[in-house]
Formats: C-alpha cells, sequence, structure tokens
C-alpha cells in the first residue's frame, strides 16, 4: 500500500541510522535515559512537575494541567527502572 | 455536618439565585464546585435560601461527584501504594536505580499520596463559600460523596490487597502459573520471578494499611478546611461585633 512512498525511498528519509552511526544514536539515547530519567535531573524535573501539579491543579484552577503534570511525574520516577528491568530481560 | 450558621433570609426579595431547584446537574467536580461559588455568591448577596430549595436531584448530583472523584482518585492511590512500598522496601527502581536515597523513598510515598490529596485539596477549595442553606447543601454532599467513595475504595483495596497476598501471589500458585510460561521464558528467569515474587508479596498486605492512612487524609483534608475556615468567619465576625 505504501510502495510507491518506499519506492521513492521517502521513508528512508526518517531512518536516523541515514545521518548518524548506530554508535552515536545508541549513546544520545543513553544520555537523554541517563539526564531525564535517572540522577540528579530527573530527581528535579520529577520534584518540579509534582509541584507543578499541586500549583496549578489545585492553587490555580486547572485540574487538567494537574493531571498531566502528576503522570508525567509518575512517567519519570518509574520509567527508569522499567527501561532497565526491560533491557535485562532482552538480555 | 451543620459547621456554622445559616444566613438569614433577607427580606428586601432580592434574590437572585437562577440555576437552582434542580435544573442544574453538575457532571463534574469542576461544575459543581462552579455550582457552589455560584450558590455561595448568591446567597452572600441575597441571603439564604430557603430550606428545601436545594432538591433531592441535587444533593444526590452532588454526592455523586464526589463518590466518583473520592473512588477513581483512592484507586490511582491504591496502584501507587505498592509500588512505593516496593521501592521503600528496595524490591523495586526509581529513578533507574535499585539504592534508593531517603529522598527517593520520601518521593516515591508522596507520589503515592499526591493524586488523593491533590484531589481532597481541590474540593478543600470551597470551603470559604460554606455562607448559606444551598451552598452548605452542596458541599456537605459533595464532601460525603468523596468520603464515602474513599472508604469503598478502601474495602476494595484491602480485599484485592489481601487476594493479591493469599491467593494469587501464594507459593503454590504463583509456581504453577509461572512454570506455564516455560518455553517462553528460560527457567532460570522464572525462578529468579518466582523467588522475587515471594518476597515481593509481603508488600501489599503493608500497602492495604497504609492505603487506611490515605483514605483519613484525603476525608480529613476537606473536613478540617472548611471547620477552620468557619471558625476563622466566626471570629471574624465576633471581632467586627465587638469593634462595633
Amino acid at each position: 500500500m505504501l510502495s510507491f512512498i518506499s519506492g521513492t525511498g521517502l521513508l528512508d528519509n526518517f531512518n536516523p541510522l541515514n545521518y548518524v552511526s548506530q554508535g552515536e544514536y545508541v549513546y544520545w539515547w543513553s544520555e537523554a535515559y541517563r539526564l531525564v530519567l535517572s540522577g540528579f535531573w530527573g530527581r528535579l524535573i520529577a520534584a518540579l512537575c509534582l509541584v507543578g501539579a499541586f500549583w496549578f491543579g489545585v492553587y490555580r484552577k486547572m485540574p487538567g494541567l494537574g493531571i498531566f503534570l502528576f503522570f508525567i511525574t509518575v512517567t519519570i520516577t518509574y520509567l527508569g527502572g522499567l527501561i532497565k528491568a526491560a533491557l535485562w530481560w532482552t538480555n | 455536618m451543620a459547621l456554622g450558621k445559616d444566613l438569614p433570609p433577607k427580606q428586601d426579595g432580592g434574590l437572585v439565585i437562577g440555576t437552582l431547584g434542580g435544573a442544574e446537574k453538575p457532571t463534574g467536580l469542576l461544575t459543581a464546585i462552579s455550582a457552589i461559588e455560584n450558590y455561595a455568591m448568591n446567597e452572600r448577596e441575597s441571603g439564604s435560601v430557603p430550606h428545601g430549595f436545594f432538591t433531592t436531584q441535587n444533593r444526590v448530583s452532588f454526592f455523586a461527584v464526589g463518590f466518583t472523584g473520592g473512588l477513581v482518585s483512592g484507586l490511582v492511590a491504591a496502584l501507587l501504594t505498592p509500588i512505593a512500598i516496593g521501592v521503600i522496601e528496595n524490591y523495586i527502581p526509581i529513578f533507574g536505580s535499585h539504592e534508593p536515597s531517603l529522598y527517593d523513598q520520601c518521593f516515591a510515598f508522596a507520589v503515592s499520596l499526591s493524586f488523593s490529596l491533590g484531589y481532597a485539596a481541590f474540593i478543600s477549595r470551597v470551603r470559604g463559600d460554606y455562607v448559606g442553606t444551598a451552598s452548605k447543601s452542596a458541599i456537605n454532599d459533595l464532601v460525603s460523596g468523596l468520603a464515602t467513595g474513599a472508604v469503598l475504595k478502601l474495602i476494595i483495596a484491602l480485599v484485592g490487597f489481601h487476594f493479591m497476598y493469599f491467593v494469587v501471589l501464594a507459593p503454590q500458585n504463583i509456581g504453577p502459573l509461572l512454570l506455564k510460561l516455560h518455553p517462553l521464558v528460560k527457567l532460570p528467569t522464572l525462578e529468579w520471578w518466582f523467588q522475587w515474587l515471594g518476597e515481593f508479596r509481603h508488600v501489599f498486605l503493608i500497602s492495604s494499611y497504609v492505603i487506611v492512612l490515605t483514605t483519613f487524609l484525603t476525608v480529613a483534608t476537606p473536613v478540617v478546611a472548611i471547620m477552620l475556615s468557619v471558625r476563622g468567619s466566626r471570629r471574624r465576625k465576633m471581632q467586627e461585633k465587638k469593634w462595633g
């Protein structure tokens, strides 16, 4: 169905390995993981999101944004461990 | 739960409440709180509405909004509590680390409490609107609904967590269940899972009693906030009388 796209090589433009090596690509993602989901910055971002959830959800009466920030907090807090478990499982 | 005295109806016929009398039915927490603010504003302006003006349908719909919120927010907290206890007991990693610091342990606990407490704190925002018959009835029904939903959640969580501990994760049940995964999962991995689940299962027992604390805080937050607000406004009125 998408043969006309793949025939023209359009989808290949979306492949990141056309622009960077696999090693570099994996390094970027592990750096992103290290920055956002673990260590000091992960803890800081999660704490700010939790405070923001209360600030916007309760104080500023914006419950939608509060719930969104709360779920970001939960994601940052536990996704690192989940990814580690998944990597352990696949190895 | 009559925490304060009703405002006397004014004699000038200046009642301006237009949305009462069963016409408006709150569909969610935001509409319920908006309606309460509306009732309170009108009752401050025009005095308390007569008893019975706040219909049974109104009462049930405010109760339903509180009930749904109490149940749903409580279930989110109930899901996060075993994870938080798992972090504290070093079974579950937090921020990708298996060795949580004191900050991490407190943070996990705070996250598990936050949703329920945030919901209760949001409801507590109506504490300043506890002024007339309609607004008091609406707030009382909303908070009673929240309390009922929270207690139902507590019962569900207590039964569910004990079921997990005594039935689902009991060694004699979890062993055969894990063995069914054998072709898909290697035996050493299954053995590790069996050991981990065997040690982790007591977390559910601890969680079922931590949930009691969460429920208490969820119910106490709006009740205490309203009581303090009513006491504060009484004191203010007494002071105003004293000063003439």
